[in-house]
């Protein structure tokens, strides 16, 4: 670089100036040109027009296809606002200069614009839109007509999503698009967002998408519904390209909606829903219970069993006490589980919007309300969401946008979280009464089921979010050339780093005090009740925030124009972010005084702790694509990004991600044209392409990875007396980190025939990932002395193909059908891990090769039988010669017997082999069909899912884990002398240790059908309906109405983990209303 | 019109270019500080930040007092039989090989993390040479002074941590630099001979030596002196000089062994502690005296979260009535019997007055200070390892009680309650690595070794008994005379100090007939001729309580089987 440019290099040291500085030039300079140009009195010249020779245009709307008339149908003048509504019979009488243009529409057909030239009667006949066709798809950095399109985008029907009770937005997009896998692991409110993947597990790093809200990176699953326009799924490398280093694990683009021309129009949108928890598991009774103890008893001990000196935990009066419920605080009979869960929880949410406008100002704003309600009354959430979108045309060439999203959410819990409340519910045995006759909350193993729920403390986490955006679109005197520049700021959780947002958490966390009841004296002995304490003994109290700040600057150049048969588009954007993350946390404990304020804490020094940190980020992006099309047949797409990140060393921190795609539509050829009339539309397509994902173990962007991690210690040596703060390096850098890269290629055939009859769209994918993190083992000598960072290592592969189908059918005027039908398969397989040679020498156990997440454990062949010990009955019965022993204990008739996959005689831990699918399905399917007759409509989504294995444990197929209860399937389905074919081995008096092998007995399918929602609705009449209310809808929705899981007979939600801790999904049951103002 | 529009269009596509041209060539501007995120180049960049960095390696010296099994479990000094004391059931079975090496206390024989699972020598000699690099490439952040200092202390620390691999593993590699496998360097250091091991450790001594101050300010104890590194030198150098290394037995070494410890005797910084009160020996230990004229070099505690629990750990189980410590320093009979009377005569001298049936009448004072025996008194109570007693001879190793009838309690505070100790580990004593009396019996036997018993033999041998009211030496011994009587005094001086595993090494007496570590353990065990309670009419019987097992090959730790692995330059150690 030359001298003399040396104090512009200066200014490159702060791009967001440079890039305000930009903006501001925009609106000084451009629009004050753009003024200059006196189009401000277009409209007005208009007016005095129309005053000039107007007639009256009379008319029918027709519809092509049928012949049948169109009620309805809007008819306005172009150019100026003289509107008219088609009657029942679909005439129209519209008043309009002699040489205007009538602009004839009606939603789900095309547009048809029909010169007056000064006749009086103009009849209409529209066609059914084929959506397909001619919709307009939200893509990176811009839309393009869906026909264009040479990547892989699905789209989401956001008015289908809206009035779903479904408060998180991420739980919303299951089995709507293909392509797009959601696994929601928790019910809990606040707690409950799905973890979505698309297109499968690409990565052993990280699989979240990135999610785009109105151009920038932000979070969307804590948005109102009611305020998203278009969701768009990003798939394939020529889709992802504009986001680069971002991009490979698929993009979510989301927009947000913006007022149209047209009347003020004031809707409400509400609804009230009851949930339940999807399953339940039955624990048993205290009479089951007692019987399932005795039984564990006397198999443990056999010999005493045998020969009657065997002692029974339960004597026949103390069962006789269980069952006839005569003393509830010693032999009570609970269900702890089902106990704690209030039935038909309340869900409600309230949303008002305003939205309306003229061509040179529109405007959108709404306010929403959600409310939800936990499974016991200290959890529930409060959300409150507002909105407002602007826009106007500032000169006739500048548009200026003004676009804000905010919310704040309310979480409150319990001092104790969920999962231990969950797990405690599901340990406690029936026996021990959650509250005493005397109204005293109890214990079961020192907790408190009821103590933990009520008396617990709370916690509050208040999460809030505000996305702001200026934007300002410039037309340039270059025929098809914009400049646009975009601002955003946003407050609120980073779209990068989950856990990082604006938030404020309270936590007051108490003492637990809970009674224990004793009986001396035999069963009807007097009963003494003794006080406890869980916890602490005196409370304690935290508060954290953090503060999350992300400025986003854009530059865009659009550029579109034909040339003949030669349509050229392109944008050029540049994108420059900064983020800024602060905590702050303060504990006291020891309080003496009951007020839950910091101030008031315990009085020493040591009662006080905080603690803080602060991080910050910097990308930019300069970002191409450029579209070619020859005669509306051959598409030709080349775009990509340019992309610089803080996250990797000076000299590494640029990358280029390029993809090229194309397409070409047989259905403009002459040939198909002529002799196949019933293809509306084929086309072929397919891209190639690079993208890349930043460097993720464990979930989260490693930063810094080029630089030794250096940690402090706050007890180290102790110099003169005193302990030291200490510094030590506890991983060796990696100045060549980098991202994943990704190749990705992807071929898809779309059309439609019979005129939208059948729309399709299917694609085969290749994701080739490579530079994923692995950490290095057996590289380094003994004396290296530190470990080192992750390096670039990880390959792996993912493929798989996706499916759409639509099809929609007017059967009459009435009567409308239409269906979409989404299936997605994605398999993944690695190829290079760090993987250690214990696993990987043994083809049994070798990781590699394999798909990502697959499980491993022994294969269980069944129960070992009484011929299969030479003296069954003995304490410590011995296995007839031959047979493989079993590592892991003593095992008797109705233990899990294993293969020994080794042949060595014994089994342990080397005998494992895969025994499951991973976790997270590898298909997904969805069918949606939606019909409307008359005033009713009703939309259904049945969605499943398939290749998914899930590794049950604990209580749910444990009895009596540590010290818990036993399910009431456990109760009937164990393993007797009687009963060899059980589900279940032999009960004991804790779970033994070779039966809790992980291992191909507790594997399960955990394939299911749900009916994952419905809404029904009736459009009131508008003869029923006042001036004021033009329309009103009533309807009744629902969630999760229904699961099928043909593979599992335990009681389990297919989606949770199997495990004791999961708070419950929820199956939600909602009437609400649909009002327009 | 037209004008204004390509005017401003040029100064935006201008700007644009300018921008992504200056973010190619240059990243700069993406800089964020990693505030959060600790690295190197904070850590260095100032010294006070840098020494915390120094200070975590002071809290990698080894933190014995916290340790379960101290180190002369591993010889005749004391032997602990619950199955747990891995490191002495290795030893004393023979079991040690390279696939199973004993950790050391306080896991000191650590190779490394990636080797034993567990912070090891390799990790913080990388530590030690870490600083001493990035202090040099940032030198000019700090002031002159500073960098002399604590590059001193960083070299005296690696040298440390290179004797205790030279003194247990003799041949090993030598890095010095810490290694990094991104720069092209050969991180697969060859092993290097003993001779070269020593050499660099005796470098590495010099030079601390040159550039640390004699003493330290209070501020600074724990950090290490002039002296300190010395004496470093001079115990290398005596065990180099010893028949395990020395094999032919060249007096030169001896005499380089004898010159380095009478250097520290020279500085005159050093003395033994010695009150009015004659408790020295032992009252050394108690924290009020730590950093006492005699203490050269030791690991600070502090409380509330940096004290020990030695005498939760070490101390007598039942005391009081009650189970108040782990009782883990349990002395051999073996032991006991090489206190001398308090007339300075070995109990195998006839004319001792030593009586087998009252073995612990008129035994010298450190016997006292250093013993609990059966009907001495320890926190008020009386200890009884006698038969019916409250701390009965444990034969089986069937509890914490000992396994021999004694109860070591020198470098214990005997006012500090066992349960106490394990709770709240509230002791703040020293642990001392290096204490003037041994500078004074090292310099005694390589001074005999080198040229024979002469005076200043006698002097500093001397010196020791005297602090502790014992006679001189006989005068005229011989020089094997005078080596039997150096090696008993070392032993007796040094119990419990996690000497005696190096000494029985180095002086190859670990095996062959009279070997230490093939001979068995005994025990007392005594037993009360009548029914009254705490009578005095005992029978005492001497009882194997272990036989030992042991190669000479052992005398050297095996370099573990996962480094040899891990680096094809390393030699194992001949035997393995």
């Amino acid at each position: 670089m030359k001298k003399t440019l040396l104090k512009k290099v200066y200014l490159i040291k702060k791009p967001q100036f440079y890039l305000g500085s930009l903006l501001l030039l925009l609106m000084a300079g451009f629009s004050n040109a753009a003024t200059l140009n006196n189009n401000y009195t277009t409209s007005h010249l208009a007016i005095k027009k129309v005053n000039a020779d107007l007639i009256t245009v009379k008319g029918t709307v027709t519809d092509r296809a049928t012949g049948q008339t169109i009620p309805g149908a809007t008819i306005k003048v172009k150019g100026i606002q003289v509107t008219t509504i088609a009657d029942v019979k679909g005439h129209f009488s519209i008043q309009a200069p002699s040489d205007a243009v009538l602009v004839i529409s009606f939603i789900g057909y095309d547009v048809v614009e029909l010169p007056v030239n000064g006749k009086t009667e103009l009849n209409a006949s529209l066609s059914l839109s084929n959506k397909n066709l001619n919709e307009v798809v939200v893509v990176g950095y811009g839309t393009q007509k869906k026909n264009a399109i040479t990547a892989a985008v699905s789209t989401v029907n956001t008015e289908t999503i809206a009035q779903k009770p479904v408060p998180n937005l991420t739980n919303s997009l299951i089995g709507r698009a293909s392509g797009i896998i959601v696994t929601q692991g928790s019910g809990e409110p606040g707690f409950d967002a799905g973890n979505i993947q698309i297109r499968g597990t690409g990565s052993i790093g990280g699989t979240r998408p990135l999610t785009i809200v109105d151009g920038v990176p932000r979070d969307f699953s804590l948005l109102d519904p009611n305020t998203i326009a278009t969701i768009s799924i990003l798939k394939d490398a020529a889709a992802v390209a504009p986001y680069g280093v971002a991009g490979a694990n698929g993009v979510i683009l989301i927009t947000t909606k913006q007022g149209k021309a047209g009347k003020a129009s004031l809707t409400y949108d509400g609804y009230v829903g009851f949930q339940n928890p999807t399953r339940v598991p039955q624990f048993v009774n205290s009479y089951q219970y007692a019987l399932m103890r005795n039984e564990a008893n006397a198999n443990d001990n056999p010999a005493a069993a045998a020969d009657g000196t065997l002692t029974p935990i339960y004597t026949p009066a103390q069962i006789a006490l269980f069952q006839n419920h005569s003393d509830p605080d010693i032999y009570s009979d609970g269900d702890p589980i089902k106990q704690i869960i209030k039935p038909n929880r309340l869900i409600t949410d309230h949303n008002v919007t305003l939205s309306g406008g003229n061509d040179d100002v529109k405007y959108f704003a709404s306010v929403g309300y959600l409310h939800q309600d936990g499974y016991w009354s200290t959890t529930y959430l409060d959300r409150y969401n507002g909105t407002l979108n602007l826009t106007a045309k500032a000169t006739s060439t500048t548009t200026v946008g003004l676009n804000v999203s905010s919310y704040l959410q309310e979480g409150h819990y319990p001092g104790e979280n969920a999962s231990s409340i969950i797990d405690q519910a599901m340990r406690q045995a029936p026996y021990a009464p959650i509250l005493y006759s005397n109204g005293d909350n109890s214990g079961y193993i020192g907790q408190s089921l009821i103590g933990e729920i009520y008396k617990s403390g709370y916690s509050v986490n208040q999460n809030t979010a505000l996305y702001t955006q200026l934007s300002i679109d410039q037309k340039l005197p270059v025929p098809g050339l914009s400049l646009k520049g975009v601002i955003n700021y946003d407050s609120g959780p980073d779209a990068l780093f989950p856990g990082n947002g604006t938030s404020f958490d309270r936590s007051w966390s108490t003492p637990i005090p809970f009674y224990n009841a004793t009986q001396s004296g035999g069963p009807t002995g007097p009963v003494t009740y003794t006080v406890n304490n869980q916890g602490n003994t005196k409370p304690s109290f935290t508060e954290s925030s953090s503060q999350n700040h992300t400025m986003t600057y854009q530059g865009l150049l659009n550029y579109a124009h034909s040339f003949g048969k030669s349509d050229i588009s392109g944008v050029a954007v540049v994108e420059y972010k900064t983020v800024n993350f602060e905590t702050f946390s303060a504990t006291r404990i020891n309080y003496n005084l009951d007020i839950d304020e910091l101030s008031y804490g315990g009085p020493l020094a040591t009662d006080e702790t905080n603690s803080g940190s602060s991080s910050g980020q910097k990308q930019i992006g300069y970002v191409y694509r450029l579209d070619y099309t020859y005669d509306k047949k051959y598409n030709l797409e080349a775009a990509g990004r340019y992309d610089g990140s803080y996250l990797f060393a000076p000299g590494h921190r640029f990358g280029f991600f390029p993809a090229f795609s194309a397409s070409w539509r047989l259905s403009e050829e002459k040939f198909i044209k002529d002799n196949f009339t019933w293809i509306d539309n084929l086309k072929l397509r397919g891209s190639w392409g690079q993208s890349g994902a930043y460097p993720v173990s464990g979930n989260n962007i490693q930063t810094y990875q080029y630089l030794s991690g250096y940690t402090v210690n706050s007890n180290s040596g102790v110099i003169g007396g005193s302990a030291t703060q200490g510094i030590s390096e506890s991983l060796q850098g990696n100045p060549n980190i980098t991202w994943e890269k990704s190749d990705k290629t992807d071929i898809g055939l779309e059309g439609s025939l019979w005129r939208g009859v059948l729309g399709f769209e299917a694609d085969y994918f290749l994701d080739k990932r490579s530079n994923m993190l692995i950490t290095p083992t057996g590289l380094l000598p003994g004396e290296y002395g530190v470990g080192l960072g992750p390096v670039n290592g990880g390959e792996m592969t993912n493929h798989g193909v996706e499916l759409t189908l639509t099809s929609f059918k007017q059967f009459s005027s009435d009567l409308r059908l239409d269906i979409k039908g989404t299936f997605t398969f994605a398999r993944n397989k690695l190829l290079q891990i760090d993987e250690s040679p214990g696993t990987y020498n043994n083809p049994n156990t070798r990781r590699t090769g394999r798909p990502d997440g697959t499980q491993f454990g022994l294969k269980a062949l069944g129960y070992f039988t009484p011929a299969d010990f030479v003296d069954p009955n003995a304490q410590n019965p011995v296995l007839k010669p031959g047979i493989p022993v079993p590592t892991f204990g003593v095992v008797r008739p109705g233990d899990i017997q294993y293969a020994d996959l080794n042949h060595d005689g014994k089994i342990d831990n080397t005998d494992i082999e895969p025994i499951g699918h991973p976790s997270t399905p590898e298909i997904i399917y969805g069918l949606e069909p939606r019909l409307t007759y008359k005033n009713f409509d009703l939309d259904v989504l049945f969605q499943g899912s398939g290749n998914s294995d899930l590794y049950v444990n604990n209580y749910f197929v444990w009895p009596f884990q540590s010290s818990g209860s036993a399910t009431e399937l456990a109760y009937t389905d164990h393993w007797t002398p009687t009963h060899t074919d059980a589900l279940y081995p032999r009960l004991s008096g804790t779970p033994t240790t070779n039966n809790t092998q992980e291992s191909s007995w507790w594997i399960r399918n955990t394939a299911y059908i749900r009916m994952r929602s419905f809404e029904v609705g009736y459009s009131l009449p508008t003869k029923w309906l006042g001036n004021t209310v033009h329309k009103l809808r009533i309807y009744v929705a629902g969630q999760n109405v229904f699961t099928w899981t043909p593979s599992t007979k335990e009681v389990l939600d297919p989606e949770e983990g199997g495990n004791n801790e999961n708070y419950f999904e929820s199956r939600v049951i909602s009437i609400g209303v649909n009002a327009t103002f | 019109m037209k004008n204004r529009y390509l005017k401003n269009g040029q100064t935006f596509l201008l700007a644009l270019l300018v921008l992504s041209i200056g973010a190619c060539k240059k990243d700069g501007f993406l800089n964020v500080p990693p505030k959060g995120t600790l690295t190197n180049q904070i850590t260095f960049s100032t010294s006070s930040n840098a020494d915390l960095f120094l200070n975590d390696i002071y809290s990698n010296l080894p933190d014995i007092n916290n340790e379960d099994e101290i180190l002369d479990q591993y010889t005749d000094n004391d032997f602990v039989g619950a199955s747990w004391m891995t490191g002495q059931s290795l030893v004393r079975s023979g079991g040690i090989n390279q696939s199973n090496v004993p950790r050391g206390p306080a896991n000191e024989f650590y190779w490394s993390n990636a080797v034993s699972g567990g912070t090891g020598l390799y990790d913080k000699i990388r530590k030690c040479n870490v600083f001493l690099a990035e202090v040099a490439a940032n030198k000019s952040a700090y002031t002159a002074a500073w960098v002399t200092e604590r590059m001193a202390e960083a070299t005296f620390l690696r040298a440390f941590f290179y004797s205790i691999l030279y003194t247990n593993y003799g041949q090993v590699p030598i890095v010095t630099t810490p290694l990094d496998n991104q720069n092209g360097s050969d991180i697969f250091t060859p092993t290097s001979t003993r001779d070269q091991v020593l050499t660099f450790i005796e470098a590495d001594c010099d030079a601390a030596a040159a550039a640390l101050p004699t003493t330290t300010a209070s501020g600074d104890n724990g950090r290490p002196t002039k002296g300190a590194a010395i004496t470093l030198k001079g115990w290398v150098q005596l065990f180099a000089a010893s028949p395990l290394v020395n094999t032919t037995n060249d007096v030169t070494k001896w005499a380089t062994a004898a010159a380095t410890n009478k250097q520290v005797m020279d500085l005159n910084v050093y003395s033994l502690f010695a009150p009015a009160d004659g408790t020295g020996f032992q009252s050394q230990f108690l924290l009020e005296n730590n950093w006492n004229s005699e203490t050269i070099f030791a690991r600070g505690y502090a409380l509330p979260n940096n004290g020990h629990k030695r005498e939760g750990i070490l101390g007598p189980v039942i005391v009081n009535g009650g189970e108040q410590a782990w009782g883990n320093l349990a002395p051999t009979q073996n032991l006991v019997d090489d206190y001398e009377m308090d007339n300075g005569k070995p109990i195998t001298d006839p004319t001792s007055g030593y009586d087998p049936q009252h073995p612990y009448v008129h035994r010298e004072q450190r016997f006292y200070q250093s013993i609990l025996y059966d009907g001495a008194m320890w926190q008020g109570d009386i200890w009884e390892s006698r038969i019916g007693g409250n701390n009965q001879i444990d034969l089986g190793s069937t509890s914490d009680i000992s396994n021999t009838g004694y109860n070591g309690i020198k470098t214990l505070d005997p006012r500090i309650n066992g349960q106490v100790s394990l709770n709240v580990h509230s002791n703040t004593s020293n642990y001392i690595f290096y204490r003037y009396a041994e500078v004074l019996l090292s310099y005694a036997e390589a001074q005999n070794e080198a040229v024979g018993p002469d005076q200043s033999v006698y002097t500093a041998v001397n010196t020791v008994r005297t602090r502790s009211a014992l006679p001189n030496l006989p005068t005229g011994l011989s020089q094997t005379d005078m080596r039997t009587d150096i090696r008993r005094e070392r032993r007796i001086e040094l119990a419990f100090e996690d000497k005696r595993w190096y000494d029985i090494r180095r002086w190859d007496i670990t095996t062959g007939p009279n070997g230490v570590l093939t001979n068995p353990d005994y025990g007392m065990e005594i037993t009360p001729n009548d029914a009254v309670p705490h009578t005095t009419n005992l029978t005492y019987k001497k009882v194997i309580i272990f036989s030992n097992t042991y190669k000479e090959y052992q005398n050297w730790l095996p370099i573990p089987l996962t480094a040899i692995q891990s680096n094809k330059n390393l030699t194992q150690n001949p035997g393995y």
